[in-house]
């Protein structure tokens, strides 16, 4: 697929998270989180997972980085298996791929001074020299002295920055990034998304995020799945999810973010009601509650099937006819 | 386009037929203890909504915007007191007016949702049962009529099966329910102007769009006014038909919403419109520097040190906001 790369980073097969629950009545219930899910993060690369809360996209994150074990499926990290390694084992593994929190104060003990943090961090992943906090403060473009400070003393951005530099101590190949400017205001959130583009070129550096602002997705992602009730139900390139978008579900997220580029084909698409896990496992299309479009032949399963290379869809009709609501044409809107 | 200084309250707006609904006038608060502040984060807002119009209040974390909205409804944080200023519902002064007072306008002319629905709803009350009480008391109707009321107020709001969903417990809606529900509550005394503050920003971008929509419908019909806080343009292009744009506690611009938001006169708001318009070369606009931290009076721009076309002349003052034409600006180079 890429020239000139051999492998993956990541490679994910066919993956499965179930969560066991108890009802009322201490009958055991099964949610299933994420239901078999197939990609791969290339080296250099943002490939972004969207979708609404409770999708599931955060828990791809969470079975990637063994917090929390997977239920079928296949991982493989540098070629390495490691869904069935031991915590021990998976250790020297581990630094390869860092999480960057939605929430930086999580990730600093609020009594320490920034620097007492990083190099406890920096010591337990193996890293020794006291220069490389200095050094790690000026590569995501605070000085120094800002070390410091308690968390508490520092602005909401810069302790995202800090963040950042916090998870490349350990120099991991692959960043997992969840929701990396929510807590940040919009006037803000350009300085770590142009920060982690900026990282990306000068290191090579992967990333798989996962955030619901379309705005920050389309100036960070290569290639995006579209997360629905455990499902991708559309996977392509940037420009054919936000341009060419099939799945009525992409359609409608698109069109409730409001976003003013790029231009789309097709009519905008009006999704009703929320997300529901009643409609997780069943085996038609999860989105027919909601769907304008949804007909009989949306119960039968419904596989991802090609839309164009490397476009996968899961939506029978959007493949077979164009999809028209009777609203109007984005173009045509003032 | 000759800018003249708005007058203190002799200005157009004010005349009988044009008296604003809600008419904010150098309103200043400051936090402390004694005669001293140790913090002024409003300093001088100048806002007025004619009957009728929403109006979106546009800032980013630390601009104000809810101290605004609490101002108004007349519960100011502990330590928070109004310094200077006049906030006029109806001709009527709002500064200094008796705790029963307001207490009185809360209930009758004055409503507020909050970005969490939980908090306008009792959690040991049936939904139904509680909005049932609030129009038994403001009303006089018997229990049963109540009742009907707020079963009939539910099934405008769009809850299916609003009779059944009536005796639930809030903790049983789901997140846009909720808010849907405590969109009746605000709605139940039949409020001149509802003030909703950040009412979308926990939800998904779908649900956001259905909620918005609703409160766009339910206060037109209604012939109410709105003023609604948001962080997001984009919200206040889908609600409202004036935008007033806060920052450090000044009003930087305000008008008509197509103008002030996509012919920016005040360039703090052009900045805050490129920060959300998407994105040249996978890098996104942030602008340079954060928020001042206001310790004391302004002594000048409260942008100055951020904005690209800053001058001598900035820094003499915190620029009046003047009328342009159609709009207000604070900026002494527009």
């Amino acid at each position: 697929m890429r020239e000139g790369m051999s492998a993956p980073l990541l490679e994910v097969r066919d993956l499965v998270k179930d969560y066991v629950t108890r009802d009322a009545k201490l009958r055991r219930r099964v949610a299933r989180a994420v239901d078999g899910i197939s990609f791969e993060v290339w080296p250099g690369e943002t490939f972004a997972i969207v979708g609404e809360s409770g999708s599931g996209k955060s828990t791809v994150g969470r079975v990637l980085l063994k917090l929390t074990p997977a239920t079928e499926g296949r991982v493989s990290l540098l070629g390495d298996d490691i869904l069935d390694l031991t915590e021990k084992r998976f250790r020297p593994a581990r630094r390869h791929v860092q999480m960057v929190f939605q929430d930086p104060l999580g990730a600093f003990d609020p009594r320490s001074t920034i620097r007492a943090s990083l190099r406890e961090f920096a010591e337990f992943g193996g890293s020794q020299q006291a220069d490389t906090i200095d050094e790690a403060i000026r590569n995501v473009g605070l000085p120094p002295e800002i070390g410091d400070r308690r968390p508490s003393q520092v602005s909401g951005g810069q302790l995202q920055r800090l963040s950042v530099a916090r998870s490349l101590l350990v120099e991991p190949r692959l960043l997992f990034l969840d929701e990396p400017t929510s807590s940040l205001d919009v006037s803000i959130r350009g300085q770590i998304v142009n920060l982690l583009a900026a990282l990306q070129e000068s290191q090579g550096l992967a990333y798989l995020l996962v955030a619901h602002d379309l705005r920050v997705v389309y100036a960070m992602a290569h290639r995006v799945a579209v997360m629905y009730l455990g499902q991708f139900v559309e996977v392509g390139t940037r420009d054919q999810v936000y341009e060419r978008p099939h799945h009525p579900y992409t359609r409608g997220l698109l069109e409730a973010a409001s976003l003013e580029e790029p231009e789309r084909i097709g009519a905008p698409v009006r999704l009703s009601g929320e997300i529901s896990s009643d409609q997780a496992g069943t085996l038609g299309c999860r989105l027919i509650p909601r769907c304008p479009f949804s007909e009989d032949r949306c119960e039968e399963p419904q596989p991802l099937r090609p839309a164009g290379e490397g476009h996968l869809v899961r939506c029978w009709k959007a493949l077979e006819e164009p999809l028209s609501t009777g609203l109007p044409e984005p173009g045509g809107r003032s | 386009m000759t800018a003249t200084r708005v007058p203190a309250l002799d200005d157009q707006d004010t005349q009988a037929d044009h008296l604003p609904l809600l008419d904010i006038r150098d309103l200043t608060v400051g936090f402390g203890t004694g005669e001293e502040d140790r913090s002024l984060p409003l300093q001088g807002v100048d806002l007025q909504i004619p009957r009728a119009t929403r109006m979106a209040l546009v800032g980013e974390s630390g601009s104000g915007k809810s101290l605004t909205a609490a101002a108004v409804i007349g519960m100011l944080p502990r330590g928070a007191r109004i310094r200077r200023g006049s906030i006029r519902l109806d001709g009527e002064e709002l500064v200094g007016a008796g705790e029963q007072r307001l207490r009185d306008l809360r209930g009758s002319r004055v409503a507020i949702m909050f970005q969490n629905p939980r908090a306008s709803l009792n959690p040991v009350l049936t939904v139904g049962g509680q909005i049932a009480e609030v129009i038994r008391v403001h009303t006089g109707a018997g229990r049963r009529e109540s009742r009907l009321r707020a079963v009939d107020l539910l099934d405008q709001m769009g809850i299916p099966d609003a009779r059944r969903r009536a005796g639930d417990y809030v903790h049983q809606y789901s997140g846009g329910m909720a808010q849907r529900a405590a969109l009746a509550m605000a709605l139940s005394c039949r409020p001149d102007l509802l003030i909703a503050d950040e009412p979308t920003t926990g939800l998904d971008a779908t649900l956001q769009q259905q909620v918005l929509e609703l409160v766009v419908e339910q206060v037109s019909n209604r012939a109410a006014s709105l003023l609604l806080i948001t962080h997001d343009i984009a919200v206040a292009r889908q609600t409202c038909e004036k935008t007033a744009v806060l920052y450090a506690g000044r009003v930087m611009e305000s008008g008509p919403t197509g103008p002030v938001t996509t012919d920016p006169a005040n360039p703090y708001t052009e900045a805050l419109l490129r920060a959300f318009t998407t994105v040249q070369e996978g890098r996104m606009y942030a602008i340079p520097g954060a928020v001042p931290t206001l310790t004391g009076p302004l002594t000048e721009c409260p942008f100055a040190n951020r904005c690209p076309g800053v001058g001598d002349e900035c820094r003499t003052e915190a620029p009046p906001l003047r009328v342009l034409g159609d709009r207000k600006v604070a900026c002494v180079k527009a």
